[in-house]
């Protein structure tokens, strides 16, 4: 019988301790570290015979569009679901992402990506209800070129990956860029630019990246975000110069 | 006395509770909305086909009666001809709407919204963005609302498990009790009117390609409070998904669209003709799954598919302003039948959630207007008694003592009802599943949840949902078995009783 040891690093509640178990999990075919995990919850008994509680971890799609099952899978943030078992050898180290309060086991809770999204108003703003309104005209180039900025999971695998996510800076991660800029060129999020470039220049901003680029190899979507940040920055430079000569 | 501003429980925040909330909130009401997981992380969210709209920026003089003329027959006659006709025409303004708000749909050479042919259409009417229109639609969306729910113009309960509706004497809903997920805590909510989008039960198939958290809990929970199901029998199937241990990832019509061949046993898709850079740009995330999990590579060897359950055609039993028959109680997207019948026109799910949702959040505020609503006693007392039996319904899921495992019965219903329920029906083997059912029932009698704490458990939500499983697979199955005498031009309308579910036939009006 084919079979991978999971040792999985477990917390009952935030103010508990953590504590390790390990699991012998039964592998079959295009089993994904997800499903595996998911089989520990038929028989919760851990390789020493020890019976225990079902692993608690946040997934949603299974397809990489939902963000919601980001781990540490031997060191490296991934998405569970997109990670193929036979991928990992034996045994397979799981842990739950550092950089956000950790609420059970795998599960952590990252309420404080979307604050930063909705408190810099990253998506526009738009009061008109469609309607009969003229339609809007977005060069294809454009719209080809920063597609992929849109396709942020906001699973925080770039702010995990971050050695400047920590607790001495206020800097949330790199995702906060790449959306920002999908909006910048769109004719009516492009109405708030400014507001959005100065809150990307502000504390927790720009200026605490320090080009580490981790973000960009973790991206789950592929998204190019050392770019994101380069490109932020020129917008942010060119809005402050434009700030001081009004 | 003067009446109090209305208050308006949603319960789902995917891409139909988001607008739902919108529109009742446009109406001036109080809006509350329950949702177990932010809006982009939703079903809504993995919907990759596009969104359909007669913009006819192709120039093909497509009109919203063609969309509706094709809508209607992809449903066999079966949707509700007037309000599809509705959507139809609503669909450009809709589309406009999400274009405004930042979704990065596709765009022509002089910066339109490009449209593309999708399977059924016989004109250019869906847009896309990629392949994740549900997810930048549901992101869109997800943004609105959290900026709202931060100027507290409304309140977003994140993290919070739909329980059951709170009904007073004469049937009429004045509340939902719902459960943190978190800590535990069971509460009950007065509201005027409750809309339900929590989409449908797919989730409850062994064979789908669709999020395992799609098992219709919400609907199950009215469906048992008296609301009544339409045609729970109708599944939507993917026909080309990626077979999977978990799930079986969905390869879309797109590639179909671009020129994909399929091969005549229909198991496998050739992509050697697309073109490769609109692979790569598109497509990358899953040929990389598939390459890994099969050791073939695409490019090289036909992909290996397979067909799925995509989605639950049937649900809740509404009008056409999306009032169930408990008075007070509405209800939109994949939990709501309605603009479907038997079929789905591809491209119109994510239109059917969008327009359902505004729909729906225009109707119930109506609705509380007129109904004068009062936050008294009387309800309160209500709602203190409906928090009582839900946290006696939990305790009593906590105590249960066997030794069984309440996932291995899930498994093993969800195996059963794919087996017997999906491509291929015959009375012999729907029998069978109402037997296997019932023996599950039994062996979940004897279950024990697997976990009992307090914190962040996801058992007792599990061992609860199993029962409402049971629930809808017994409804669905009794439906498929009298649809055997009516077929054609009847909608089926299941109530629900405490031996078995009661079926009934209404002609369709399409």
């Amino acid at each position: 019988m084919n079979t991978v040891t999971l040792k999985i690093k477990r917390q009952d509640d935030p103010s508990d301790l953590p504590y390790w178990e390990e699991f012998e999990i039964e592998v079959k075919e295009g089993m994904t570290l997800l499903g595996a995990l998911n089989a520990i919850g038929e028989n919760p008994v851990t390789a020493e015979g020890v019976e225990t509680k079902p692993v608690v971890c946040d997934s949603s799609c299974l397809e990489s569009v939902c963000g919601a099952c980001a781990m540490l899978i031997n060191g490296r943030v991934a998405l569970a679901c997109n990670t193929l078992v036979t991928d990992l050898g034996s045994p397979v180290k799981i842990e739950p992402m550092e950089k956000f309060p950790i609420t059970r086991d795998l599960k952590v809770d990252r309420a404080k990506m979307f604050e930063t999204m909705a408190g810099a108003s990253f998506f526009s703003q738009d009061d008109c209800a469609g309607g009969n309104n003229p339609p809007l005209r977005i060069s294809p180039c454009d719209q080809q070129e920063y597609f992929i900025f849109s396709e942020c999971i906001m699973c925080g695998a770039c702010a995990e990956g971050c050695p400047q996510v920590n607790g001495r800076t206020e800097f949330p991660g790199a995702f906060m860029f790449a959306r920002a800029l999908a909006q910048n060129i769109h004719p009516i999020g492009v109405f708030e630019k400014a507001k959005r470039l100065d809150a990307l220049a502000g504390r927790g901003g720009l200026s605490d990246c320090a080009g580490a680029k981790v973000c960009e190899s973790v991206c789950p979507k592929g998204i190019p975000l050392s770019e994101a940040v380069a490109r932020a920055g020129w917008s942010a430079t060119a809005n402050a110069i434009r700030k001081i000569l009004r | 006395m003067t009446p109090k501003k209305p208050k308006i429980i949603i319960v789902g925040g995917g891409i139909s509770g988001s607008m739902a909330a919108l529109s009742a909130l446009s109406s001036a009401a109080g809006v509350s909305i329950f949702t177990t997981l932010p809006a982009c992380r939703s079903r809504s969210a993995a919907i990759s086909e596009g969104f359909n709209a007669t913009l006819d920026t192709g120039g093909e003089c497509d009109t919203p009666a063609l969309h509706a003329k094709e809508t209607l027959a992809s449903g066999n006659l079966l949707a509700h001809r007037g309000a599809v006709e509705k959507m139809c025409s609503a669909a450009p303004a809709l589309l406009n709407y999400f274009d405004r708000m930042g979704v990065m749909f596709e765009r022509t050479s002089d910066g339109l919204i490009k449209l593309i042919r999708s399977t059924g259409s016989s004109a250019k009417r869906t847009a896309v963005a990629g392949l994740s229109t549900g997810h930048q639609i549901a992101c869109v969306l997800d943004g609105k609302i959290r900026e709202l729910a931060l100027r507290e113009h409304l309140k977003l309960f994140e993290g919070w498990e739909f329980l059951s509706l709170v009904l007073d004497d004469e049937g009429n809903c004045r509340g939902i009790a719902a459960r943190n997920l978190r800590n535990g805590e069971i509460k009950a909510f007065a509201s005027s009117a409750v809309i339900i989008c929590a989409g449908g039960f797919e989730g409850i198939f062994g064979a789908k390609s669709t999020a395992p958290l799609s098992l219709g809990t919400a609907l199950a929970v009215c469906y048992m409070q008296g609301a009544h199901l339409a045609n729970p029998e109708f599944l939507a199937i993917h026909p080309f998904t990626i077979r999977a241990a978990d799930k079986c990832r969905p390869i879309g019509d797109r590639l179909i669209g671009m020129g994909a061949r399929v091969s005549a046993e229909k198991d496998t898709i050739d992509i050697s003709d697309i073109d490769p850079d609109w692979l790569r740009r598109n497509f990358s995330a899953m040929m990389d799954f598939y390459a890994r999990s099969t050791g073939q590579d695409p490019f090289e060897t036909p992909m290996k598919v397979a067909p799925a359950v995509y989605k639950s055609l049937g649900g809740l039993w509404i009008s056409e302003d999306h009032a169930t028959n408990v008075p007070g109680l509405y209800s939109a997207g994949g939990a709501a039948c309605l603009y479907h019948g038997s079929g789905i026109l591809c491209g119109n799910e994510l239109l059917a959630s969008a327009h359902g949702g505004d729909i729906a959040g225009r109707s119930s505020a109506e609705y509380s207007l007129d109904e004068n609503f009062a936050d008294d006693s009387a309800t309160a007392s209500l709602l203190d008694a409906s928090r009582k039996r839900e946290e006696d319904l939990n305790a009593h899921a906590a105590a249960l003592d066997g030794n069984e495992n309440a996932r291995v019965i899930k498994r093993e219903l969800e195996e059963a009802l794919a087996s017997a329920c999906l491509f291929k029906k015959d009375n012999a083997g729907l029998k069978q599943t109402q037997e296997k059912i019932a023996t599950l029932k039994e062996r979940f009698a004897r279950a024990r949840p697997a976990d009992t704490s307090q914190w962040d458990n996801a058992e007792i939500p599990l061992m609860r949902g199993i029962k409402l499983e049971f629930e809808l697979a017994s409804a669905m199955v009794a439906a498929s078995i009298s649809r055997e005498n009516k077929r054609g031009a009847f909608n089926t309308k299941v109530s629900w009783s405490f031996d078995e579910p009661h079926t009934s036939y209404e002609h369709s009006n399409s």
